[in-house]
């Protein structure tokens, strides 16, 4: 990733963010044992919490002090354009059908519905390429290396029986 | 000395292992050279899917993955100018302007040879040290694993990144998600909320794809306009003349390798950095000036990036601490198999150890063979375009992450801590010592419990303790020695 010189916009807002989430673990530490004993179950958490806090401290400072000028482009722009809302809102509708619709189409759909947006080619070569990546993916990862994928609303293990079946009835 | 051989012969005579190990070095080969992706994001990814495999076949993968993935980084940094990770970002100093003298292909010949001689002279350090280093480890106190663990994020934190305090914190970030679920020793709920799903802790693996998969793949969605460049390939085989002259820089640049690999927390990236500073000190007819296309400032680079690989197994292996962010996510995996990686897997579990060596040794041999080949397979996929792989990688890691445990809670997780990642990662925050405080947050908590109840809760005494014996007083002034390094009095020093 290219570093950029400038501060970013948003900088000290999360530099803040992250302070507010170093107290908050902190406090939540003190409430597994408190100070009871050095071994207790929050003892870890309650050292890690105050580096947590010190460090975040440190990086706020820092972003105050420091005098590097800030990116002239605004937060949205620079730090969430638009594609990547889209694509985060995009990652997050693929979670929430992978289970009910399966790998395959809710696969098949997420590839066809992001290439087509971020590479702009005809629907139908976009959606016959992301079929081939999703059967690609199955096969490696489903039947070559068995490794479990929601299988959702596609009766799977039907078709691949039918298949298993026809490639017995050609063999000799 | 016959069981060895035998138990490294293992990765070589098993049909399906050895298939295993050339995929996963033919896939590290080319995931290592696309811009944008990572053997991190691979082999992060990639574990996922390999839960239900036996030990044996995951670490095949994983081996030729992480082998192939360090090499491959190099081609992207002398074709494109792009490092493909970054062990490969000294690479393109030299390899690049190379590429511009229309000496592309003796380019890559050289650093695939160089890195087959890195890769084999970590390999040997590996099956030489290792042995040692874990009868000494047998002899280490619960302090000493304390100590070796804080050395480790320290350096992690303060080496991967400009600011140590933004390092120390995702650290630190790392320790707090690790110790997430019940206490093992008490079953007290630490940060659980009052949610039953979190008793079990938060998977490591979704962590990984959350800050190497999703948050790099979203980083990349700035970068889909980079047009990549195209260079002329020609014969890629380099002379015996050119490997013989410069094998002597290549030796010491795989000691460099080794030794700065073997460091808990250091990795590639810094052995090769460090290589190619030696490397510019030490030769004093450079074949071109450094930076217009000196095979020395590609030579150093690539053996030591390739050396560090053997080099990160030694503490890992032998200690149960990471020697880099893969190795880091490797350890993550092991434990997934039942295995403790640690002095006592030496003495359980030593097929386990001589077994790696036989598939790194394998590996780097696939590395000669893939490095030097399938040329025009490599430009092809170099092209493909950046809006076709993000949709892919994020995808897979998806996929990844809901292979953990065929539950969306992981998925979940995953997209959170790519999102962190994302952010943590555009603010300039480093985000390896997370997974790296992930990782080490039981052994850590374990250690500082024992070490502390052996002293009866009496501080003074564990602190004179730190001294008292030579591991221990060894691992305390390397503590002290990378926190002086970073003090502001001393940066500025420095810069005088």
């Amino acid at each position: 990733m290219e570093q950029p010189q400038s501060r970013l916009p948003g900088e000290r807002v999360f530099a803040l963010a992250m302070l507010g989430l170093a107290l908050f673990v902190l406090w939540h530490a003190y409430g597994i044992a408190g100070f009871r004993s050095l071994s207790s179950a929050g003892a870890l958490p309650l050292a890690a919490g105050t580096v947590m806090v010190v460090a975040a401290l440190a990086v706020v400072v820092q972003s105050f002090v420091s005098k590097t000028p800030r990116q002239e482009r605004g937060f949205f722009r620079t730090l969430l354009p638009g594609r990547l809302v889209g694509f985060v809102v995009l990652v997050g509708v693929l979670a929430l059908v992978l289970d009910r619709l399966g790998f395959l189409l809710a696969g098949t759909g997420f590839l066809a519905a992001a290439i087509f947006w971020l590479h702009r080619r005809q629907p139908w070569h976009v959606l016959a390429w992301s079929l081939l990546a999703v059967l690609v993916i199955y096969v490696l990862f489903r039947l070559v290396f068995e490794v479990l994928l929601p299988e959702g609303i596609v009766p799977e293990r039907a078709i691949l029986a039918w298949i298993g079946d026809r490639l017995r009835d050609l063999r000799p | 000395m016959a069981d060895i051989l035998a138990q490294i012969g293992v990765a070589w005579l098993d049909p399906s292992l050895l298939l295993l190990t050339a995929l996963g070095t033919a896939a590290g080969v080319y995931i290592g050279a696309i811009p944008g992706l990572s053997v991190t994001m691979a082999v992060s990814i990639l574990i996922s899917f390999t839960f239900t495999w036996r030990a044996e076949e995951a670490l095949a993968l994983i081996a030729g993955i992480y082998m192939g993935g360090v090499y491959g980084g190099a081609r992207s940094a002398i074709l494109l100018n792009i490092p493909g990770g970054p062990a490969a970002v000294a690479t393109a100093l030299d390899g690049y302007p190379l590429a511009q003298r229309g000496e592309a292909g003796a380019a890559i010949g050289l650093a695939t040879v160089m890195s087959v001689i890195g890769g084999f002279a970590g390999i040997l350090v590996l099956a030489l040290a290792a042995p040692w280093v874990s009868e000494v480890a047998l002899r280490f106190q619960p302090r000493d694993y304390l100590l070796i663990s804080i050395l480790g994020i320290l350096l992690v934190a303060s080496l991967s990144g400009p600011s140590l305090a933004k390092g120390v914190f995702a650290g630190a970030l790392g320790l707090i998600v690790g110790t997430v679920g019940l206490d093992p020793l008490t079953a007290q709920e630490r940060f659980t909320f009052g949610v039953v799903d979190l008793w079990a802790g938060i998977s490591p693996i979704a962590v990984m794809i959350g800050v190497f998969g999703i948050a790099e793949a979203l980083v990349q969605l700035h970068h889909l306009d980079t047009q990549p460049i195209r260079q002329k390939l020609e014969r890629i085989l380099p002379s015996w003349r050119l490997v013989r002259r410069h094998l002597p820089l290549s030796l010491q640049s795989a000691g460099i390798g080794v030794g700065v690999g073997a460091l808990p927390g250091t990795g590639g990236d810094i052995a090769s950095l460090f290589a190619y500073d030696h490397a510019k000190r030490v030769t004093r007819n450079p074949s071109r000036p450094f930076g217009q296309g000196a095979y020395e400032g590609l030579v150093a680079p690539e053996t030591a990036n390739n050396a560090a690989v053997g080099g990160a197994f030694i503490p890992m292996l032998t200690l149960g601490i990471p020697g880099d962010a893969v190795t880091a996510v490797i350890i993550g995996a092991l434990f997934i198999q039942g295995l403790n990686p640690g002095p006592m897997l030496m003495v359980e579990n030593a097929h386990v150890f001589w077994f790696v060596v036989g598939s790194l040794l394998l590996a780097n041999c696939c590395v000669l063979l893939f490095g030097l080949t399938g040329v025009r397979v490599f430009t092809w996929l170099v092209r493909c375009p950046r809006s076709v792989l993000i949709p892919l990688i994020l995808l897979l890691s998806v996929v990844g992450a809901y292979a953990i445990g065929n539950a969306l809670t992981d998925v979940y997780w995953a997209l959170a801590f790519g999102l962190l990642g994302y952010f943590m990662k555009m603010y300039r925050y480093p985000v390896a010592p997370i997974i790296l405080g992930v990782i080490l947050a039981p052994l850590m908590d374990q250690n500082w419990r024992r070490a502390i109840i052996s002293v009866r809760d009496d501080v003074p005494r564990l602190l004179a303790d730190l001294v008292s014996t030579p591991i221990s007083f060894t691992l305390t002034a390397a503590i002290v020695l990378v926190l002086a390094a970073k003090l502001p009095w001393h940066r500025r020093r420095h810069h005088q």
